[in-house]
């Protein structure tokens, strides 16, 4: 798996798009991308990604579109922003995730960067040399099936590799 | 006769909450000029507010005394979630009514909306510590810190304070029934 773009919403290829959708379904997302019960649509997705500033697009072999990381909410007063990401749910991405955030904290000149991980994402960036500092905790905060809540988790990235 | 809706009482003993309606724009309006409210200062023209009012949430009320029906403050839901039956409560108050326990009552009869009449299963407030120590020890009695959104919001002075996300859910519904003197009127948890 490979990275393109990393800049202000690259162009997509129809079959970039196509791919994207019909992964999206059994995609590890960011809250921002959770369908939450809705049926993907080309609108749909177009509306979630329209809210992101920057975005990197996840290719495999065929280098066809496998998933998205994007950063959003960018906030210049304090200098914050928040990681969205559409990820394929095999293959690790933990790498390409943690070279994003370092290089968007740095190309944005961002002091933070918020990461959300809903309980059944978090492997997304298990591992990570990152120092990724838990901010907040909320408890059974998204449905995620019948009577099946699950935690948010808020962490921050502020630059700094955690220490072995 | 007692106001209602989807079945809830929206009457306190000093207080009542109305949908949001345009007659209650010039109190509001008046009451966004304070100094303390995010709006002093911005120069926010009365139509601009009025756009922003309407477009903020899709359910919002606003907070009446009884005695004198003055309008004092709103209370509106945010981030509404219908899958996770979740929302955040945004609120306002005159600066007159800061300090002072029974204006709160607005609130509280809000949040038992949200949980009764809406169904919401989880009610958030995001309040600087400032905010915090205006309203007593009410939210820190009644709901649970889950996040501190460090240096989130420039001070007047250039600093940056933290945000704080308290939360309350619908196994705490018996501390709303007391907010409001009120007998436990049973858990609402599905």
């Amino acid at each position: 798996m490979h990275s393109t773009g990393g800049s202000v919403l690259p162009p997509l290829a129809p079959r970039d798009v196509d791919s994207l959708l019909s992964a999206w379904p059994r995609a590890l997302t960011c809250p921002a991308w959770r369908l939450r019960g809705e049926s993907p649509s080309p609108g749909l997705f177009g509306e979630i990604r329209s809210g992101a500033a920057h975005e990197q697009v996840l290719r495999g072999d065929a280098d066809l579109a496998l998933g998205l990381l994007q950063i959003g909410e960018v906030d210049t007063t304090t200098a914050s922003a928040s990681l969205g990401f559409l990820l394929p749910p095999t293959g690790d991405a933990t790498a390409i995730v943690q070279q994003f955030l370092v290089d968007m904290l740095a190309r944005l000149a961002l002091r933070r960067i918020t990461v959300h991980l809903d309980e059944d994402v978090l492997g997304v960036l298990s591992g990570t040399p990152l120092a990724l500092h838990s901010t907040g905790r909320m408890r059974g905060h998204t449905r995620v099936g019948v009577g099946r809540y699950v935690d948010r988790h808020i962490f921050e990235f502020t630059g700094e590799v955690a220490v072995p | 006769m007692t106001a209602t809706a989807l079945g809830v009482g929206l009457e306190g003993r000093r207080v009542r909450l109305e949908r949001m309606r345009p007659r209650h724009v010039a109190e509001l309006y008046e009451i966004a000029q304070s100094p303390g409210w995010p709006l002093a200062g911005a120069g926010l023209e009365p139509e601009a507010f009025v756009e922003q009012l309407w477009s903020a949430s899709p359910v919002q009320f606003s907070v009446l005394r009884k005695d004198d029906d003055a309008v004092i403050g709103f209370a509106r839901g945010s981030k509404w979630d219908q899958r996770s039956r979740t929302i955040e409560v945004v609120f306002g108050l005159a600066p007159g009514s800061w300090h002072m326990v029974w204006p709160l009552e607005g609130i509280v009869i809000f949040c038992d909306y949200l949980f009764r009449g809406l169904g919401m299963r989880k009610i958030y407030f995001e309040l600087r510590p400032s905010s915090l120590d205006a309203l007593g020890s009410g939210v820190r009695r009644m709901c649970t810190r889950e996040w501190v959104k460090r240096g989130d919001v420039r001070a007047p002075d250039g600093t940056f304070e933290d945000v704080e996300v308290w939360a309350l859910t619908e196994w705490d519904a018996d501390l709303v029934d007391r907010g409001l003197g009120r007998r436990s009127s049973g858990s609402i948890a599905r």
